[in-house]
């Protein structure tokens, strides 16, 4: 399967047809509909109901569609959630391995049973309790649905360790260092970004939202997603590689090409060392930009297809 | 263990006779008798035969009081130690379960042997090494009686071979690694932020104040004051911010009645911020250790008023 | 595990007679004579061939010699590299405790074959035939380049009692860690700290450098690896790798106390009990100082021998 793109989703209550309905035009690369902190307890029986509601609507804008469930009912939100479209179900406040087996078991059954090829629903475990820090390698190895790790951060995370955020320096080092070696270590896509002083707390700021996709693009991080529409544009666009970066890396590529030729491992070009490990990036950044680019053909093309269709219609 | 109010842990020298004697004046949710850094063995005798007093006087305001025995000679300290007005012991340099194993083995002995009630007495592990840091899963569920875990920063410092400067805080990992396995266990972390940790100072009040600010916003529930300045300021900092209670208890109002109306993501009037769970959850969270933290203070101030009218 | 004085760790080319030239001068504690990414496939003969003699050339000139072997190489590069004056071998990208047994047992049968143990301290009296102990067991540097071997560090600590310090070695390209904005390396403070705390915990010793983005994988200049070494000291470290020779002075002053800190040191000492851990810290500091002057004079009674 190739890399997924994931630089930018929105996460919303699926119990509310005005941004679900909406959720289309948003030139998300994913959708996050919510079962789960965004629904109240009164309203979860329908919020289970739309499910297939979402995805048709997620699907005009060719957005990959994911659904967040309950980590304390997942025998009643996962066959409302496993649906053909659905990419991905994500798992919160995900404490032990156990449970995700126990998630992963409820979805081969209903891949089976639905007509999904086995094996194609991933699984997003979010890290979000001091518990769930502790037993990130189990949680992280516990399916091979999981493809991507990291977190370990945000407002449930900050309950749990009793700080308040947003006071000006990086509180979560080790969780977000956990998260990213458990990723390296088993070879899964790193979640996480750079961290940036945010005083505020203000889910929907495009210039820091920018400065941080940026910033995480230039880390070597790939992946986003947020709460607001403003920040969609901001991380599609800073995660993904400039065409300058892209011209540099075939550069590298075949300045490294030539110094392999000589039986060199290693070279000065303008001033910059290249080697192998200049050329992986290289390589991979020029992969990424395609992908990327592959992405954005796939969304425009679906909205204008979708466009043309309510056109039609009216 | 059930939820407990400790912000400041004032550590006090045991034959520091006089400042034995003030411990309970200054307020702090808890006092530690310190028998470390004893050189003679005189001097080692006559500090255990003063902690059963010195106990009594600790306790006066309130505090819960602590004994810090020494590593090597800690059967014998922790037996100078265990008397009525004891909360527990703080155990130095913990390594391995083995070691909080042993401890609780010798307070389960003693509570028999003197007639305190089974498992009361608790654990403060206090690391000194990377053992420890590594170890702490183990540490901090070896027994029910660890209460709270933290760094014995000065001596992780020698231990590791780092000599502690102002500008750069050797601890980040060690740290996060304490409040993430310790909150995991459901235990406290204690502990300040660098550089106090490691070069504490005593005489700038507000300073003091954002340290322990720092401390907590890092996930410590509490901290060791080496010194009686610090207390005041650790109660306050490591208490609900005082101005954010109105917005705390508003978050929750909102969120209730748009819970009511069947939305649970509401928009705080005048600010870009949606209450959802978390959010509304936090509010709670706050809400009530501020009610913890204010039923301290009444306990507190019940024991002093109690001392003053046996003094009258 | 406290033992020689390793400030700074040299990695050179072994197919490369110039760079291992300028090795021999750069007054380095320790050289690394590299038989894996620095050396191109096409040139693995001509640097295997080389090492015998390099080994000893850098012992004369006052180093500790280490090889780093290439791990899907290993059997043909350790047959290259155990002779006598050879300290140890740097095992790069290790990820599994076979990798490391493997190493151990190939160390065990060439040690006894060609009768070579650990050489003594540069510029110690014993000769290398006293009784062997296991002491004198070649040493095996882990240098955790990958996720995975980071993440099971301890376990591959503990696969040989020949390793005897760890390093995250290249882990900045390795791993693909690359510059924050703040001129940090995403996730270094955390690797570096977590590499000391288990280096600590399981008694080997942390080789490392506070390394920022301006490092590109172990060749900065002068100043950014003086202050390399001066927060890696802060940090815990006692000694760094390094790609050029110009950053082995940095390197040896950065890890060497300064007179300032000494004197610091000497005052704490006179005012501090001696049971408190300042106290402590400050004899610890003069204690390496002092094993610094040593190393340094040592180097230069070998290479003064080397040049009457």
């Amino acid at each position: 399967m190739p890399r997924p793109v994931r630089r930018s989703g929105l996460t919303m209550p699926i119990n509310n047809p005005r941004f679900v309905d909406r959720s289309w035009t948003r030139d998300c690369d994913y959708l996050n509909f919510d079962l789960e902190d965004s629904v109240p307890q009164s309203q979860k029986d329908y919020a289970r109901s739309q499910v297939r509601h979402a995805i048709v609507q997620g699907q005009k804008g060719a957005a990959e569609i994911n659904i967040r469930i309950n980590c304390a009912y997942p025998d009643a939100d996962v066959p409302a959630a496993v649906w053909p479209g659905v990419k991905q179900i994500n798992f919160p406040k995900a404490e032990t391995g156990a449970q995700i087996r126990h998630l992963d078991a409820l979805i081969t059954e209903l891949e089976r049973v639905r007509g999904i090829r086995s094996g194609t629903v991933r699984i997003g475990a979010t890290v979000e309790t001091t518990l769930g820090v502790a037993n990130s390698y189990e949680i992280a190895s516990a399916s091979p649905r999981i493809d991507a790790f990291g977190g370990g951060t945000g407002y449930d995370m900050s309950m749990d360790m009793g700080i308040e955020m947003f006071v000006g320096f990086d509180q979560f080092v080790y969780n977000r260092g956990e998260g990213e070696l458990i990723a390296l270590a088993l070879g899964l896509e790193r979640e996480g970004g750079v961290y940036m002083s945010d005083t505020t707390g203000n889910v929907g700021n495009a210039e820091l939202s920018i400065k941080r996709a940026e910033a995480s693009r230039k880390a070597g991080l790939r992946t986003g997603g947020g709460l607001h529409p403003n920040v969609v544009a901001p991380q599609n666009l800073g995660l993904t590689p400039t065409v300058n970066e892209v011209e540099d890396a075939h550069r590298v590529l075949s300045f490294f090409a030539e110094l392999d030729q000589r039986g060199e491992t290693e070279g000065d070009m303008d001033g910059r060392i290249v080697d192998k490990y200049e050329a992986a990036r290289a390589e991979e950044l020029i992969e990424w930009a395609s992908l990327c680019a592959h992405r954005d053909a796939e969304k425009s093309a679906a909205r204008e297809q979708t466009v043309a269709e309510l056109d039609e219609q009216n | 263990m059930k939820v407990f109010v400790r912000r400041s842990h004032l550590l006090v020298p045991v034959l520091d006779r006089e400042k034995v004697e003030t411990s309970w004046t200054h307020n702090a949710d808890s006092v530690i008798l310190d028998l470390t850094g004893i050189e003679s063995e005189d001097d080692r005798s006559r500090a255990r035969s003063l902690v059963k007093e010195s106990i009594r006087h600790a306790c006066r305001g309130g505090a819960d009081v602590f004994v810090l025995p020494n590593k090597a000679l800690a059967r014998a300290d922790i037996e100078a130690s265990v008397y009525p007005g004891l909360k527990g012991i703080v155990y130095p340099g913990a390594e391995t379960s083995a070691d909080i194993e042993e401890a609780d083995s010798i307070l389960s002995e003693l509570e028999t042997g003197r007639g305190i009630a089974s498992g009361v007495l608790q654990i403060i592990a206090l690391i000194d090494s990377g053992t420890g840091v590594w170890n702490i899963r183990e540490i901090v569920t070896a027994s029910p009686r660890v209460c709270s875990s933290g760094l014995d920063e000065l001596n992780l410092c020698r231990n590791m071979g780092i000599i502690p400067y102002a500008d750069f805080d050797p601890f980040v990992y060690a740290k996060g690694r304490i409040v993430v396995e310790t909150r995991a266990a459901k235990v406290q972390p204690i502990g300040i932020s660098h550089p106090y940790g490691v070069l504490p100072q005593f005489d700038d009040a507000d300073e003091i104040y954002q340290q322990a600010l720092r401390g907590k916003n890092l996930g410590f529930a509490g901290a060791i004051c080496p010194d009686p300045s610090w207390v005041a300021q650790c109660n306050t900092a490591f208490a609900p911010p005082a101005d954010r209670l109105e917005f705390f208890r508003e978050t929750r109002r909102l969120f209730s009645e748009g819970v009511a109306r069947g939305t649970a993501a509401v928009p705080y009037p005048g600010t870009t911020m949606m209450i959802d769970v978390p959010v509304d959850e936090n509010a709670r969270v706050n809400l009530e250790l501020w009610e913890l933290c204010a039923a301290r203070e009444a306990e507190k101030a019940k024991a002093i008023e109690k001392q003053e009218s046996t003094m009258a | 595990m406290r033992g020689s004085v390793r400030r700074s760790w040299l990695i050179v080319p072994a197919h490369d007679n110039d760079r291992l030239a300028e090795a021999a001068s750069s007054s380095a504690d320790v050289v690394v004579l590299d038989l894996q990414d620095t050396v191109h496939d096409s040139r693995k003969h001509e640097a295997r061939d080389n090492i015998r003699d390099a080994i000893s050339d850098m012992r004369d000139a006052g180093s500790e010699v280490f090889v780093r072997v290439d791990i899907e190489l290993i059997y043909a590069d350790l047959v290259a590299s155990v002779w006598r004056g050879l300290t140890g071998i740097v095992l790069p990208g290790v990820t599994n405790v076979e990798q490391v047994m493997d190493a151990d047992s190939i160390l065990t049968d060439l040690e006894s074959q060609r009768g070579v143990v650990k050489p003594p301290p540069v510029g110690d009296v014993r000769e290398a035939d006293d009784p062997r102990g296991p002491e004198q067991a070649l040493e095996i540097h882990l240098s955790l380049d990958t996720g995975r071997g980071n993440w099971d560090a301890q376990q591959l600590i503990k696969a040989s009692n020949r390793v005897k310090s760890i390093s995250l070695g290249r882990a900045d390209l390795v791993m693909d860690l690359r510059g924050e904005p703040s001129g940090d390396l995403h996730q270094m403070e955390y690797l570096m700290q977590r590499l000391i705390v288990i280096a600590n915990a399981l008694n080997v010793e942390p080789v490392g450098a506070w390394w920022r983005a301006t490092s590109r994988g172990l060749v900065a200049g002068y100043d950014d690896t003086l202050q390399a070494a001066i927060d890696g000291r802060m940090a815990g470290f006692r000694g760094g790798l390094c790609m050029r020779a110009r950053q082995v002075k940095p390197l040896n002053t950065g890890y060497t106390p300064s007179a300032d800190e000494v004197s610091h040191a000497e005052e704490v000492i006179t005012r501090e009990p001696t049971y408190s851990p300042m106290s402590g810290i400050a004899s610890d500091l003069i204690a390496w100082s002092e094993e610094c002057q040593n190393r340094n004079r040592s180097k230069s009674i070998v290479t003064a021998q080397r040049n009457q």
